[in-house]
């Protein structure tokens, strides 16, 4: 695998295909992502294809005003529709960055419950199951208990922000959690619920479930399950699931055909 | 352990880790690891604070030496042999880090500072994610209570930094601990938000600041930076820093390097930029004139770059309205009329103002687009409102009328004599140095001031001139250092001449005479003669007190007499040591943009000059008269002799004296054309605006007081379709049929350096590679100049001229009782395009105040707060009144950043016959109330005292 992944960053350089590739590589012990513009580059050798993930898409972001032409990524599924959906907030161009896919273990699926681990294209074949999604124990309690559990988990939070400062996805300039009226302010933990529940409703159209967020919190409150349970509801209702295509709008993100303002003048 | 002797030159020699080290004797041991690349982790060092002992992390083994010694505090011996990474060491090490990790909030993913922070960079280093001692932990409040600091407290591990940093550097002393054992936390006398303390605002406490406890508001809370915090955050997941993360993400240049933008310091910026804005700003730690210190407008006022006011269109005036138009259209425009106008008038009747804000490339273009392609000898820029008496009374005395030492040796000074300078408002940075010298090593300071500045907190003696007799306060020292035999004999007969003629001049100046004119006792003017003569090393400080009088060319000449009369001159720590308000003022006079000299201050009238310059400018002659001033082309543009004008990067109808006046002549003129980065007030009257790039929009160079030549650097594209100075320029002179082939950055400085002796040595690759260089520097080996006449004197022996007190122009009667005197105040910078248009600055400083004495105000009835009206001969203008101790009876002081009551619509056009400075610092002026404020107490801070420190 490591070969391969190490081949197909030289080849998308050497072929031109890529100005320069992206990719997490594992320095004296430590894992830290490498831009490299030249197929001599040693660092391509110590390119990393364990189970530690970073959100590349984001990276990506950062990166590409400095590349010339396209910026390849070596990533994951989760990844590729982490960068449709930047695309669609219009924080990267699409045209100028290019997937090096690589499928996930099976253990990392298994960890992530995860029903996409292998990208289209991947850069090396594997035979890797989707796997079972995980337990969301909330899902069974009825509406007091489901209450008390979230409440539970909320009064943990020390409103560090790391949820959204890790989140690839969560770009806005005016963020609503800073909102003295919406959350409060400097408190924590913050006037909960409102907290979380303006972050799952405001991921609900662009969380792919990278799970970076709950990897980051220092609470351990378990926030995969309850934006995969809003973003259920938004598939239910809206028949949307963001990142599978760079195409598809969110309901959100636009009005619909049908509607006409001009009856409410 | 005791010390043997050194081997006679300074230098001891220890081991280190089994590495022989060399170091000069009095070093501490952290300080020869440092400069041996030993690394010892700290937390509570800074190299620009006395060492502090306090986080235990330098710890290390010495031999012979009982338990162990804090590397920091500890000075390293001859013969000394130091292990700073035993076992014993590193235990005791991480757990000093364990403890301090206690009570730490270690969610670092969420942390401002992720990726600057220190704590989190040991904590990775010895693999601490959760300490194993487990206690009560602080719950403080988070501060918000300015617009500029956060205090999070919940982060700070007591290291003191903050309080150290606030009283040894800046000398202010807002922070100490309050509360004792666990419950000690920094804080604020009786927790008093910040405003209503001594603060102002430079902001140095968070760039010492290892952990997030202290943050900068405007660059963490304006927008959310996403990509920034994602990258901090995976700085937390990654375990580096943010430089080594952006470098791993391939964008190593996100952090520019350039040189700021407001006063004449120089101080070094590193802007850090993400999607073309600038997110971030710091400084280099001991880098550049500031050192890592910068003050509230260099750290806090950057937020103009990105305003929404920029111009970003060129601008036409059609049918007395402004139209968009294209650079094609504004450029043919431009060129027809000034065609127009040359064939028409001939070339006089063009002028052209350069600025002290444009680089240097940006003014030696333009000199040459003036000479050479329009061929008028009109240039001149705001340097005619500042320091021309400094040029002209210098360049007599000494024959170079610059800054004669640098910032750096101002610290050296025994004595020092601030006269005519608010040092800690308006060159916030070589303040710092003269309080470096005052706690460091006792140096006396002498404030010669009307004001009670913050200097005089500082000071050994406070002399209170009346405004516009300075020389015959400098008169009476002198008369007191030759009465009392003071004077440096060796001195005066090897390196100076005429100076039977000054002791006779000065002979009529008794004390008692001088305290007369001059309202200062006599008794101490003659111990300040005395402070001043005896020192080893004495410096000379002086601002626009000094220059901005009918007399600023005496005034300054004196202050050289004073400085030869006792042999302060070419040594460190000495001088005569004119402080330039703006970033370039001294870059601009040096590339030529004044009427009567080329690049280097080669004349226009001496026909060699003249013939080089036209040769490399490839044209047959060059007007070989001496031009009109800023002054002068007003009065002409009113008599219809200049009937266009070309104005770049300035505002005379806020800086210049008697605005309405200025409006009647800019009024008058066939065609102005100005080019700038905002819609200033001079811009308003424009017939063609051209939209310019910012200083952080293009490259070139600024040369700032002390004659240090610094790089300007590109950090973000200008807004829409505003391009640099240089391109325009450039643009203009091509479409008026002359070729610049010189037009990026670097080619105009080789073409300027080759053309101008005291650059000649100057190179981009020199600047580049990180080089100090003040001029002169005549060739390419030579290190520069940072002392002046340190052999003999530019024009060789330096000159005695005697000067005798003039009074000022206009002197207060019956109807105008006052004398009213302009200025500038710390927030706030110059005609206030940029400042305000800084949020955090206006919240704080929000509108102009007239400073008027308490007896004065009891007299007339008016209260702080109260709204009154100042009237001088010229006009009025009303403004909130700000009753203070600070002021003397007799005297008002306003500051001229404010356009909706521009202290410049006050003062007189009578200009000095030397230097045509007009004089800002006298008026004669009346107060009267126009409307009582409606709480009481007006605006501001309750009370007209104000902060004790900051908007004095």
């Amino acid at each position: 695998m490591k070969e391969k992944v190490a081949g197909a960053i030289r080849q998308a350089l050497e072929s031109g295909r890529a100005g320069a590739v992206l990719f997490l590589a594992e320095e004296e012990g430590k894992l830290i992502p490498r831009l490299v513009r030249d197929a001599g580059d040693p660092a391509i050798e110590r390119a990393y294809v364990g189970d530690k993930r970073f959100p590349a898409s984001a990276f990506a972001a950062i990166s590409l005003p400095a590349v010339d032409g396209v910026l390849a990524v070596v990533g994951r599924e989760c990844d590729r529709r982490m960068m449709n959906e930047l695309a669609k907030l219009n924080h990267l161009d699409l045209e100028r960055v290019l997937l090096l896919g690589i499928p996930c273990s099976q253990e990392l699926a298994d960890a992530c419950g995860c029903d996409h681990p292998v990208p289209p294209e991947p850069v090396a074949e594997a035979e890797v199951r989707p796997a079972e999604a995980l337990d969301a124990p909330s899902r069974s309690m009825d509406i007091p208990e489901r209450l008390a559990y979230w409440m539970d988990h909320f009064s943990r939070c020390i409103r560090c922000y790391g949820c959204r400062n890790s989140c690839p996805l969560c770009v806005c300039k005016d963020c609503a959690l800073e909102r003295e009226e919406l959350a409060g302010k400097d408190c924590f933990p913050p006037d909960i619920p409102v907290f979380h529940i303006i972050r799952a409703l405001d991921m609900a159209d662009r969380c792919i479930d990278c799970g970076i967020c709950e990897l980051s919190c220092p609470a351990d409150i378990p926030l995969r399950e309850l934006y995969r349970e809003v973003r259920g509801l938004f598939k239910e209702h809206f028949g949307y699931e963001p990142g599978i295509s760079a195409e598809d709008r969110s309901p959100l993100s636009f009005l619909g055909e049908a509607a006409d303002l001009g009856a409410h003048e | 352990m005791s010390g043997k002797s050194d081997k006679g030159d300074g230098m001891i020699d220890l081991i280190i880790d089994d590495r022989e080290c060399r170091a000069p004797r009095g070093s501490t041991i952290l300080e020869v690891c440092r400069a041996h690349g030993i690394d010892v982790p700290t937390l509570c060092y800074d190299e620009r604070l006395a060492p502090y002992g306090g986080c235990r992390l330098c710890l290390v083994e010495v031999e012979g030496a009982r338990g162990l010694l804090p590397a920091c505090t500890t000075e390293a011996e001859e013969g000394m042999v130091v292990r700073t990474s035993t076992e014993q060491v590193e235990s005791a090490r991480r757990t000093s880090l364990e403890l301090l990790v206690s009570d730490h909030p270690m969610a670092c993913t969420g942390c401002s500072k992720s990726g600057n922070c220190e704590l989190q960079r040991l904590a990775k280093r010895y693999g601490i994610e959760e300490s194993r001692y487990k206690g009560e932990k602080h719950e403080y409040p988070v501060l918000r209570d300015n617009p500029f600091i956060l205090r999070d407290y919940n982060k700070c591990i007591l290291c003191a930094r903050c309080i150290r940093i606030c009283r040894e550097v800046q000398g202010v002393g807002v922070y100490d601990f309050v509360n004792r054992g666990f419950a000690a936390v920094p804080g604020t006398p009786y927790d008093r938000p910040m405003v209503e303390t001594p603060c102002e605002f430079c902001g140095q406490c968070i760039s010492t600041c290892p952990t997030g406890a202290l943050t900068a508001r405007p660059f963490e809370e304006r927008e959310r930076v996403w990509k920034r915090e994602m990258a901090r955050s995976a700085c937390a997941h990654f375990g580096v820093s943010l430089d080594e993360m952006m470098e791993a993400l391939g964008v190593e240049g996100w952090k520019v390097r350039t040189t700021c933008p407001y006063c004449g310091c120089g101080c070094q910026l590193d802007l850090s930029v993400l999607d073309n804005r600038v997110v971030e700003v710091s400084s280099p730690v001991m880098v550049g004139p500031g050192q890592g210190n910068l003050c509230i407008k260099g750290r806090f006022g950057q937020d103009f770059i990105a305003s929404s006011d920029r111009l970003t269109t060129p601008l036409i005036r059609r049918d007395g309205e402004f139209v968009e138009a294209s650079w094609e259209e504004a450029i043919e425009h431009v060129t027809t009329r000034l065609r127009e106008i040359r064939d028409r008038s001939g070339p006089d009747a063009l002028a052209v103002l350069a600025s002290a804000r444009i680089t240097n490339e940006e003014n030696y273009m333009l000199q040459k687009f003036a000479r050479a392609v329009l061929g008028t000898r009109n240039i001149d820029h705001c340097a005619r409102l500042c320091h021309a008496p400094s040029v002209a009374g210098l360049a007599q005395t000494f024959g170079s009328g610059a800054m004669t030492n640098s910032i750096d040796d101002l610290e050296e000074a025994d004595a020092v004599l601030i006269i005519g300078s608010n040092t800690t408002e308006t060159h916030p940075i070589i303040a710092l140095r003269l309080k470096k010298a005052v706690m460091e090593h006792d140096c006396k300071i002498i404030v010669a001031d009307a004001r009670r500045i913050r200097m005089c907190y500082f000071a050994d003696k406070w002399l209170r001139q009346r405004p516009g007799t300075d020389v015959a306060l400098i008169n009476g020292m002198m008369n007191v250092i030759i009465e009392e035999g003071l004077f440096d004999r060796e001195f005066i007969e090897s390196r100076t001449e005429g100076f039977e003629d000054l002791k006779k001049a000065v002979a009529e100046y008794t004390p008692e005479r001088a305290a007369e004119i001059t309202g200062v006792d006599a008794d101490l003017i003659r111990e300040a003669a005395r402070t001043f003569a005896t020192a080893e090393r004495a410096a000379i400080v002086y601002a626009m007190g000094i220059t901005q009088h009918t007399t600023g060319t005496d005034n300054v000449i004196a202050l050289a007499d004073l400085a030869m009369l006792t042999g302060n001159i070419g040594r460190e720590g000495t001088g005569v040591n004119p402080l330039r308000g703006q970033n370039n003022v001294q870059g601009a006079c040096d590339m030529g943009a004044l009427p009567n000299v080329f690049s280097g201050y080669q004349s226009v009238t001496d026909p060699e000059a003249s013939r080089k310059f036209a040769r490399a400018w490839g044209v047959e002659s060059l007007p070989q008269q001496v031009g009109l001033t800023v002054t002068e082309m007003m009065d002409a543009a009113l008599r219809g002799e200049v009937k266009g004008m070309y104005i770049v990067g300035e505002n005379p109808m806020m800086s210049d004296p008697d605005i309405r006046h200025v409006e009647e002549a800019l009024r008058s003129l066939d065609l102005l054309v100005v080019q700038d980065i905002f819609m200033t007030e001079t811009a308003r009257l424009a017939d063609v605006v051209l939209p310019a790039a910012s200083y952080a929009e293009k490259e070139g160079t600024f040369t700032n007081t002390d004659r240090r030549v610094q790089r300007v650097r590109k950090a973000v594209e200008p807004p829409g379709d505003a391009r640099s100075d240089l391109r325009i320029i450039a643009d203009i002179a091509e479409a008026l049929g002359y070729s610049m082939p010189a037009r990026e950055a670097e080619e105009v400085f080789r073409e300027m350096a080759s053309l101008t002796p005291s650059y000649a040595g100057i190179t981009y690759e020199r600047l580049d590679a990180g080089e100090t260089i003040h001029w002169p520097c005549p060739e390419e080996g030579h290190p520069g100049t940072p002392i002046l006449h340190k052999e003999k004197f530019t024009r060789g022996k330096g000159a005695f001229i005697p000067v005798e007190y003039k009074p000022p122009a206009e002197e207060p009667d019956d109807r105008y009782p006052l004398v009213m005197t302009t200025g500038r105040v710390l927030e706030q910078y110059h005609t206030g395009t940029m400042t305000r248009r800084v949020p955090g600055i206006n919240e704080i400083d929000p509108a102009n105040r007239v400073w008027i004495s308490r007896e004065d105000a009891e007299a007339m009835g008016i209260s702080d707060g109260d709204l009154v009206r100042v009237s001088t001969r010229r006009g009025d203008i009303e403004a909130e009144a700000r009753v203070t101790r600070k002021m003397p009876g007799g005297l008002i002081f306003i500051p001229f950043h404010y356009s909706e009551s521009p202290a410049n619509r006050l003062t007189v056009g009578r200009i000095d016959p030397v230097s045509k400075i007009p004089e800002f610092k006298v008026a004669a002026a009346a107060v009267s109330l126009v409307r009582k404020s409606a709480g009481g107490n007006g605006s501001g801070n309750g009370s007209g005292e104000g902060r004790p420190g900051g908007g004095e």
